[in-house]
């Protein structure tokens, strides 16, 4: 306990002066702004009661010698209009490390978003939900390279959002929770994502409609334990800046977006992350 | 009579009941809050999908205006569109509505009644003399003092002639399930109907009525032209009027000579001599004694 809070103290005073300035910029934009949730973070867009949504999205890491291909299935619930239910199944394609290869299921999330409130003006809607999340240990963690961490993680996350016709803006903070397993602790994260965005044709239902996006993700990971021991090779802040586009008709949202690392501080010897890329197709019924 | 005859009279009967019954709520227009984009509409889309009362749907995202058609053997339930809109994700701020009744008054209290397939009345009120956040405005409304002396005057002799009316403004309800919901008058218009036969002239159709009064009308289609143009009166007539299949309908009536009933709203125009004009809401071919009927009425009428 007393070593968390020091990471989480120290993890402060790394990001701190760098969150400040970030969200003194978002707060500083024109109030017109909006569309829909960002491709590498989470928005805090719940769907409509009854709503059913479905996703697949391929993903692509590539960190050096790692590279991992993933397919996450997603699948989207609106319990009320407040409070919306989503399953994660991730299905690795192929998992590259050194000469090792791996594929299969990883890691499968249960998520919910709570709406902690909302004001709707004329063509815009000001949000804020609290987001809950419990991932269990369905991936293999004896596989080379791992596909799962062999814990039971939790999610907790705030996100804040402004949608408006023409142009959009979130904020949103995630710290996820990680649990020992066999001795072995992986670090905990902190995710701190902020997105900017823009219509630059006000369309009208049953037309096309695009939004480009800015995506600045941060992702800052405690250092892992093992029997009781910091792992010297682990842990670490990266920040990830890029371009993401949705595209979308009606009910279905293609998106897409690639991210390159613009800040990396890993701690011992890791591999750096050279760029990562997201396309996925939603549908909601 | 031959079979065919007995059968176009038997048609032509069907669907003047239809006329009769087609009092009804046309369509109510819904300010909502919070359509950001179109993605997220599909939402609204579903959840108005599911009212009882649904015929259509569409969406204006930059207005924030959602119009809904409305079936006509349906009660307009203010109540379940707010669900809808709420458990859609949005805010609805207000509805406008058109309706097409009667107005008969009760209790020195004035009432659109829609006495179509299903009956439901709206106490009405003037806009701008009644507020609809005053205290006083659940009394006043449908009461004479919910208008101006002209408005008044109106009502009660559109009250006495049993006109059909179509009524546009904003309707809102009450926590009390029976009483009856309040609309703002914003718009009201006379639907009236006439029997006669069409000519063309210079390309463009006329409807001539020979009772009570020998009267030439230009004509239109309500859908089509639109009378806040200042153009529109050039296009009266005219086959920029008339979608396709009514021109084509047009031409045949004219050509087979057959007289015709058109109902629909009349307007003059303030160039005096352009005369009057029907936008055309339903168009039949009358028989003739059918149309010996639709006299009968006329002066009956008259003589009230």
């Amino acid at each position: 306990m007393i070593q968390r809070v020091t990471n989480v103290e120290r993890f402060y005073r790394s990001c701190l002066p760098v969150l400040t300035v970030v969200f003194f910029v978002i707060g500083s934009f024109p109030k017109q702004v909006f569309a829909h949730e960002p491709v590498f973070s989470i928005g805090p867009e719940t769907i409509f009661e009854g709503g059913w949504g479905i996703e697949t999205e391929f993903e692509f890491d590539d960190a050096g010698d790692g590279k991992t291909s993933t397919l996450h299935y997603e699948i989207l619930y609106g319990l009320t209009k407040d409070l919306s239910l989503t399953l994660e199944i991730p299905q690795v394609l192929r998992s590259r490390e050194g000469h090792m290869t791996e594929d299969g299921l990883g890691d499968i999330m249960l998520r919910g978003k709570y709406q902690l409130f909302r004001r709707d003006t004329l063509g815009a809607q000001d949000k804020i939900s609290a987001i809950l999340g419990i991932k269990f240990p369905t991936g293999d963690e004896d596989a080379k390279p791992r596909l799962g961490t062999g814990t039971t993680d939790f999610l907790f996350g705030l996100s804040a959002g402004h949608e408006s016709r023409t142009w959009y803006r979130f904020a949103t903070l995630r710290y996820f929770l990680r649990t020992k397993h066999d001795g072995f602790g992986p670090g905990d994260k902190i995710f701190y994502d902020v997105t900017i965005g823009y219509r630059p044709w006000r369309r009208e239902y049953l037309q096309w409609d695009l939004v480009g996006l800015l995506e600045m993700s941060g992702e800052y990971e405690f250092g892992s334990e093992l029997g009781g021991k910091t792992v010297r090779n682990s842990g670490g802040n990266t920040i990830w800046l890029g371009p993401s586009l949705l595209f979308s008709y009606r009910n279905i949202m293609v998106k897409g977006g690639i991210q390159m690392p613009v800040y990396q501080q890993l701690k011992g010897n890791q591999e750096h992350n050279d760029f990562r890329t997201v396309f996925a197709i939603e549908y909601h019924f | 009579m031959t079979v065919k005859k007995i059968t176009i009279f038997m048609f032509l009967v069907f669907f003047g009941l239809v006329g009769l019954v087609s009092a009804a709520v046309e369509k109510v227009t819904l300010r909502v809050d919070g359509l950001a984009c179109p993605f997220c509409a599909y939402g609204l889309e579903k959840k108005i999908k599911e009212l009882e009362g649904y015929k259509s749907f569409e969406v204006f995202l930059n207005e924030g205006r959602v119009i809904v058609g409305w079936r006509q053997d349906k009660l307009l339930d203010l109540e379940s569109i707010n669900e809808a809109v709420d458990k859609a994700g949005f805010t609805l701020r207000g509805v406008k509505g058109s309706f097409l009744g009667n107005l008969v008054k009760e209790d020195e209290k004035i009432f659109l009644l829609l006495d179509g397939r299903v009956k439901q009345r709206f106490y009405v009120y003037e806009p701008s003399k009644v507020k609809q956040k005053a205290e006083h405005a659940r009394k006043v409304e449908g009461s004479l003092q919910a208008f101006s002396k002209t408005t008044r005057k109106r009502l009660e002799k559109l009250v006495a002639g049993r006109r059909t009316v179509r009524i546009v403004g904003p309707v809102h309800s009450y926590r009390d399930p029976n009483r009856p919901m309040a609309l703002g008058i914003e718009k009201l218009t006379i639907r009236e109907s006439f029997v006669g036969v069409l000519t063309k002239e210079k390309g463009r159709f006329f409807l001539v009525v020979s009772e009570p009064t020998s009267r030439r009308f230009s004509l239109y289609e309500s859908r089509k032209l639109k009378l806040i143009s200042k153009k529109a009166h050039k296009l009266e007539g005219t086959d920029s009027a008339f979608s396709k299949a009514m021109w084509e309908r047009l031409e045949e009536i004219l050509t087979k000579k057959k007289t015709v009933k058109v109902v629909g709203e009349v307007h003059a125009h303030r160039e005096k001599e352009l005369g009057a004009a029907i936008g055309i809401e339903q168009l039949e071919v009358v028989l003739p004694s059918e149309a010996a009927k639709s006299k009968k009425v006329r002066n009956e009428n008259e003589e009230k």
